[in-house]
Order: C-alpha cells, then structure tokens, then sequence
C-alpha cells in the first residue's frame, strides 16, 4: 500500500469517527474504547496482513504523535469538568489519588518481578515498570460515558465515576512525562531531571498563554482554529525536539486553556467533534505498530500487569465503598468497571513506544492494548452491573434511545 | 485576525501580538540552539505550527503599515526559514510539500466556484476583449522582456537558445497570472459593489481558467524544445487528451461534489482534504490536470446546481490555515542569496509586467467600449500575483527540474513585490472609484 492510499484510509476512519460522534451514535454503535479498531489494525499490520508495511508505519510517526497529543490536548482542555458540570476539588484529588494508587500497584509489582519473568528486561526495568503504570493507570471517560448514556444512568455514583475517570487522566499524562523526561536531548541532559519535567509543562503552559492572550481579541472561529492547531503543532514539535513529551506539553497547553480561557466552553464545542475523528486512525496505527515478536516479554509482563491493576482496583474500590455511601451498594463490581482504558491510554502507549523504539517500549504498548481490550470486555458490563445495583439506571433491560435532554449535562461527559 | 476585529485593533492588541510573536521566536530558537540535530519529519511538527502563528501574527503587525496578510505570511518563512535564521531547515521545508498540493487544490476548487455564469454574462464582452489582449499580448511581451534580460538571470545564462526560448514562454504564461485570493481579500475588506469590483472579481477569475489551460498548453509546447525535436501531432493529442480529459474529470467531480454537498453536506474539510491528497495523485497518474480538474469542478457546483455558497464556505475554512503555511513555506523556501543577486532583475520584471498591464488593460478597455471607471482603473486588480502564480511555478519545477529551482526563485521575488504592490493599488482604485462601503 503506498502513502497516499494510507493516507485516505486514515481520513475515511476520521470521517467514520466524526459521524460517530454523534449523540445517537455512541449510545447505539461501536465499542467504548475504539477497541475494534485497535483490532483492524493489527488485522492491516506487517505483522498480519501485511497492507500496512513496517516503512509506511515510520513514515506516519510524525501523524500518530500528532494524533496521539491531540488527544491529551482535548484531555486537558476539559480536565476538571465533567460536561460543563465543575469537578469538586475533593473528587478530583480523590481521582487522582486513586489513579495513583493503581499505577504505583502495577509499578511496584512488575517492577519486583521482573527479574523472575523476563531477566533480559532488566537493564530497562525501569522503563517497563513505569511505562505499564502509566498505561494502566488511567480509567476512560468513554466507558462511564457510553454506559451513562446507553442505558439512561443517574445519580450520584454515575456522577462519582465519571468524575474519578475524568480526574485520572493527569496521572498517566504526567508518568509519560517523567518517563521521557529519563532519557531527553543531548543538550538538555546537563539539566536536572525535575527542571526537565518542569520543562515539558512549562512548554505547553507558555504556549497556552500565548494561545489565551490571541483568543482573547475577538478571533473568528475559523483564527481561533489556526491558533489551537499552531501553539499544539508547535507544542508537540518543540517537546519532541527536545526529547520530552510531547504529549505533556499538549496537555498543558490544554489544561491552561482550559482552566483560564474565558472561551473555554466554545473551545471546547470547536475540539469535541475531533477527538474521534483522531482517535479511530490512531487506534489503527497503534494496532499496525503491535509487534509480539518484538516483545518476547510481554507474554509475561501483560498478566502481570493486568493483575495487579486488577487487585489495586480492588483496594481502591474498597476504600471507596468505606467512604462513599452511593458507592456502598453497588459494592466490589465498581472494581471491574474501573479497569476500562480509552484513548488517553492508547495515547500514552504510543507515546512511549515512539519515544524510546526498543523491545522493553514495545512491551508496553502491548500492555496498553492488552489493558485497553480487557477493559473493553469487562468494564461495561461491570459497571451496568454497579449503577443497577446502586438503583441509577433508568432502562436497566436495554439500551435507552431516547435521552432525556437535560441528561448530558449531569451524567455524560460531553466535553 | 478578521478585517472587522482587526479594524477594532488597538495599540495593546498589537503589542501583546508584537510579544508573542517574539515570545515564540524566543522559545523556537532557544529549542534549536540545545537540539540542534533532528530528523525532518518530526521537525514538520514543529514548522508547521510555528509558521502557522508566526505568519498570523505577522501579518496581523505588517496590517497596520497598511501591507496585505500574504506579505506577513512571506516574511514570517523568509525570517525563520534555512537563509536567515535557520530554524526551518531544507529539509523540514522540503517536508512540508504536501501542503502545496492542498493548497493549489483548493485555489482552483475555490476560482471556479468563483466563477458565475450570471456575473461573466454581465461583463462578458470586457472580460473577453481583456482577457484576450493580456493574455495574447502580455504572454509574447513579457516573453519577450525575459528573452532581452535573460544575459542578467544566474539561472538563465548558458542555457541554449531553444531552451532559453521555452523558459521565456513559461515565464510570460506566469506573468500574466493574477491573484484570485488577493482580489477576494480586497473586496472583503472594502466590501466594495459597482461596476469595477463586478468586472475585477469576473475578470481574474476567468483568467484563473484561461492561465490553467495556457500553462498546459504551454508545457506541451516548450517540451520540445528542451528535448529536441518539434512539435508532433502526438504532443497535440497529449495536449488535447489532458485538457478535454481534465474538463471531463472535473465535471463528473464536480456532479459528485454537488450531489454530496446536497445529501450529506458534513465534514467538508476532510472531504477536501481527502480530494487535494487523494486525487490530485491519482489525476496526475492518468496524465489529466489537476488544475484545471478543480477549477471546472467548482465551476460545476457553483452554476449547474445550488451548493456553490457552501462548497465556497467550505474551500474558504478549509483554506484558511493551508494558505498561511503553504505562503510562509514559500517564503522559507526563498533563495535569499539568490535573491540578493536577483533583486534589480525582479524589479525589472515587475516594472514591465505592471507597465504590459496598464498598457493592455487601458488598450482592451477602449475597444471594448468599457464605462469611464473600468477604463481608468480596470488594470489596478491585476497587478497582485499570488497563489496560483506560486502553485504554477511549483508546476514548473516539477515537470522541469533541471532550471526549475532556480526559477522558482526568481518567481517568489516578483511574487513577492507584486503582491505588496497590488493589494494597496487596488484598494486605492476602489476607493477612488467610490466602491469601497467603508
């Protein structure tokens, strides 16, 4: 297949996304992860089929790191909302603090056996270690969302999830980050690791003030495009340059954005439709770029992950029935539905994969595919299960085609 | 900015734009200085956001000298491009040619929804007699100009005399190109109505769809003479096969452009996007050009149905970041010290061209019996070259490597003078003229 053949593909998935991003359609068609289209891409990969060639993939690097920063752009615009919904500050710490709970689990565990599993590993332990924290860290917004919606869930345990799916999505962002930071540009290593890090936000921060300060003189819609899509592009060139992350940086541009803009909720209406448009091609490149033979590993690394992301579920869920009383009757199955990872997972896989190119960093991307299929079998109906149980769903037998309006705005997370 | 936020532009909007602008300098330089080294595929990333705020924010600074956008845009890649400060490299400028096939894509798309049959009916007999004596007369006169001056021209010297003769053709073909985007941007901004803003708009546009087909007929006709040989009927049948072909191609895309704009009309921008890409590839494949492809579609959409308003919104959005980047490339991609020994040439070349003009626009005006004002002022809107000048001479380097460069080069210093020039006489004609509503 050659480039421009490829390239029409990945606009026609764009397309597909953009026409399922509608309301109708993420509560009647397609997986909440995009899992299905991970799967096509390994179908199309070098490793399968063969449509999609090892030399096409280097090729699209630079669109998948566009794709993949995009991704935690939108992340950070709408971090510390839900819709248009505020997070309360408690719920979002506790969203944090429970994410950081899971990854530091899965940290701790491969991380202590991997010299018993895969000794070749070793000299990149810290690598794997951390990499499968932070592709197991996060929980997607997509999978509350599209249950929320499907089946015309509300109350507080749906808005409780969400909130701490939402919430989560800083803590693999900023794993990636240390992670790259580890191993940045020759002319940035005389630099202190911590300076670095700082660095990597700081980037997207300026940029996001710069881009704030333009929106705020009264651009039309399609200037304030030219400025979002220059100060991320310029984001991710200028992190990549330097051997950070560039998906950090987007997202601190996001993030800023987001948090001082007072065109925040425009912004957001302009990148919502995006996001799936990006996702669907980026989850087919990452599906292309899985490769088991150059990961022997990962037939070890990925249970061990996955368990261990399944246990500290478990504690966290624990600690959320004992504190939350709409938890409590819902009871453990919170735990399963916890464990569904989306597109800022896939992102943050990507990320590392690209960043380092080594057998250990494919590793992790297996861990990232491996969580994000897992997560697509168990979690809805897990989390069905929870809000049926906690009495929060309107149309428990079948899936709800006609939402009330004002649902959205509570329950879904639209932006 | 918009014409309308950027007239309510004060002294503290340009300031934080100035420091921004700056501030970006600052923070690309400072990235290139600690990693100097970088594969230019991921340093795309970097250039095309960085030329995308750096060209807006430097034309939104250059407005207030009373400068078109497209100047902020060529100086913002001249400054930060491989001659001057070096922080897009050749490489990463040579990466960045997709977006030029987008670009001219969209100008020819966009030129032909231009074009209304109602409009070209109304100015018909101007239009035609104008046409006729800038095309016909500019083409051979400023061959001819180029031919005198060719001893003066790095790029020209040595060549032989055949070739010589084929460039200076390719030369007048683009010479009497204009610029369809500058005359837009014009209009919008005075929003001017009367007799020259009607017969300016009419005019360029069919001259969009008279410069496609010349330039095809022109590369066919110049092969020869770079090879050897004559010309065969068999480079007529190539010649007739491309430009009936490419009517053909871009009617029946034009149908299908129209038919989707009225059952489905979403995602517009990746539909173009996937139209610039994909069939520009695929046209060029089967030897049909894409130019003249897109103009006819547009054309299509815009008087055989009732979509042309959205397909012009639609190009207008999609194109709106393209251009920035495809024109701050363009100026990247400037041979500074080319054009440091080309300047006195390119002035020639622009003083002759905008005389030719004048000369032939008053002369066709008068036969065509034309009203006072179109007489007097009709030549203001045909200075400013852009664009499709810039795409067509992408077009040379292409099908002609071997000077193409160095052609180039000398195209986007005469482009560049142009289009400083022409924007500021044409307002100032609408304005005399008492067009303009502002």
């Amino acid at each position: 297949m050659n480039a421009i053949l490829l390239l029409l593909g990945l606009l026609t998935l764009s397309y597909v996304g953009s026409a399922l991003r509608g309301e109708r359609a993420i509560r009647g068609i397609g997986l909440a992860s995009g899992a299905e289209y991970l799967c096509l891409g390994i179908a199309l990969g070098p490793r399968l089929l063969g449509i999609v060639s090892e030399t096409l993939l280097e090729g699209f690097e630079p669109l998948l790191v566009v794709g993949a920063s995009w991704v935690t752009f939108i992340a950070g615009l709408g971090y510390g909302r839900v819709g248009e919904r505020p997070i309360a500050p408690l719920r979002a710490a506790l969203g944090v603090l429970g994410a950081t709970l899971v990854g530091s689990a899965v940290f701790a565990a491969v991380y202590a056996a991997l010299p018993l599993v895969a000794p070749a590993l070793v000299p990149d332990r810290l690598l794997v270690a951390g990499g499968a924290a932070c592709v197991s860290a996060g929980t997607t917004r997509q999978a509350v969302r599209w249950v929320v919606e499907r089946y015309s869930a509300r109350g507080p345990l749906a808005d409780t999830l969400a909130d701490h799916a939402r919430a989560s999505a800083l803590v693999p962002i900023a794993g990636v980050a240390l992670l790259i930071a580890l191993r940045p540009a020759p002319g940035l290593e005389p630099m202190a690791f911590a300076w670095r890090v700082g660095l990597t936000f700081g980037i997207g921060a300026l940029l996001g003030l710069i881009a704030l300060a333009l929106l705020s003189r009264g651009l039309t819609r399609d200037e304030s495009w030219g400025v979002l899509v220059g100060t991320s592009l310029l984001s991710m060139g200028v992190a990549t340059r330097l051997g950070l992350s560039p998906l950090a940086a987007a997202f601190a541009l996001g993030l800023t954005l987001g948090t001082l803009s007072k065109r925040r909720a425009e912004l957001s209406a302009m990148v919502r439709p995006t996001e799936r448009a990006v996702l669907l091609p980026l989850a087919v490149l990452a599906g292309a770029l899985l490769d088991p033979r150059a990961a022997p590993a990962a037939a070890f690394v990925v249970p061990l992950a996955l368990g261990a992301r399944f246990a500290a579920e478990l504690v966290r869920t624990g600690l959320l029935v004992t504190t939350s009383r709409a938890a409590r009757p819902a009871g453990l199955s919170v735990a399963y539905g916890l464990v569904s990872t989306g597109e800022v997972t896939l992102a943050c896989g990507v990320s590392i994969a690209l960043a380092f190119d080594t057998p250990p960093a494919r590793t992790v991307l297996l861990v990232a595919a491996a969580a994000l299929l897992v997560g697509e079998v168990v979690a809805p109906l897990a989390l069905r299960r929870a809000l049926g149980r906690a009495g929060e769903l309107e149309s428990p037998d079948g899936p709800s085609w006609s939402m009330p309006p004002e649902l959205p705005a509570r329950g879904s997370d639209a932006a | 900015m918009s014409h309308a936020a950027a007239s309510r532009a004060g002294a503290g909007t340009r300031l934080i734009q100035a420091v921004c602008l700056g501030a970006l300098f600052v923070l690309v330089m400072a990235a290139t200085r600690v990693a100097p080294d970088i594969g230019a595929s991921l340093g795309t990333l970097g250039a095309i956001g960085f030329l995308l705020l750096a060209g807006t924010l430097a034309s939104e600074l250059l407005e207030v000298l009373g400068l078109p956008h497209l100047s902020g845009y060529l100086l913002a890649g001249i400054v930060a491009g491989p001659h001057v400060l070096h922080l897009v490299n050749h490489e990463t400028v040579d990466a960045l040619s997709p977006v030029n096939t987008l670009a001219l894509a969209l100008i020819a798309l966009g030129g032909g929804a231009e074009l209304r049959v109602s409009t070209l009916r109304a100015v018909g007999r101007s239009v035609s007699y104008g046409l006729s004596f800038q095309s016909g007369v500019g083409l051979v006169t400023l061959g001819g100009v180029f031919l005198l001056l060719s001893s003066h021209v790095p790029f020209a010297r040595g060549l032989p005399w055949p070739t010589l003769i084929a460039v200076a053709l390719l030369w007048g073909t683009l010479a009497v190109s204009r610029s369809p985007s500058a005359c837009l941007g014009v209009l919008a901004q005075t929003r001017a109505k009367g007799p020259l803003a009607t017969y300016s708009l009419a005019s360029i546009m069919a001259s969009d769809v008279v410069v496609v087909v010349l330039m095809a007929c022109v590369i066919v006709g110049v092969r020869p003479l770079m090879l050897g040989g004559g010309i065969s009927m068999a480079n007529l049948r190539v010649l007739g096969h491309e430009i009936v072909g490419s009517v053909a191609v871009g009617t029946s895309l034009g149908l299908a452009l129209a038919a989707y704009l009225r059952l489905v009309g979403k995602n517009l921008l990746l539909v173009l996007i996937g139209l610039g890409f994909g069939l520009t590839e695929f046209m060029r494949y089967i030897h049909i050009d894409p130019l003249l492809s897109f103009l006819t579609a547009g054309f299509v959409v815009q008087n055989l149905s009732l979509q042309g308003d959205k397909l012009l919104h639609a190009v207008e959005q999609a194109s709106s970041l393209v251009f920035i980047v495809f024109f701050a490339t363009a100026g990247a991609h400037l041979d500074v010290p080319l054009l440091r020994a080309l300047w006195p040439i390119a002035l020639m070349l622009c003083s002759a061209r905008a005389i030719v003009t004048f000369v032939t626009s008053r002369w066709a005006s008068r036969v065509a019996q034309d009203p006072p004002v179109i007489q007097r002022w009709g030549w203001s809107s045909l200075v400013s070259q852009a664009g499709l000048t810039l795409g067509l001479s992408v077009v040379i380097v292409r099908t002609f490597p071997e000077f193409g460069e160095g052609f180039r080069s000398l195209v986007i210093a005469t482009v560049a003078l142009n289009e400083m020039i022409g924007p500021v006489l044409f307002k100032y004609a609408l304005d005399r003229a008492g067009e303009s509503q502002h």
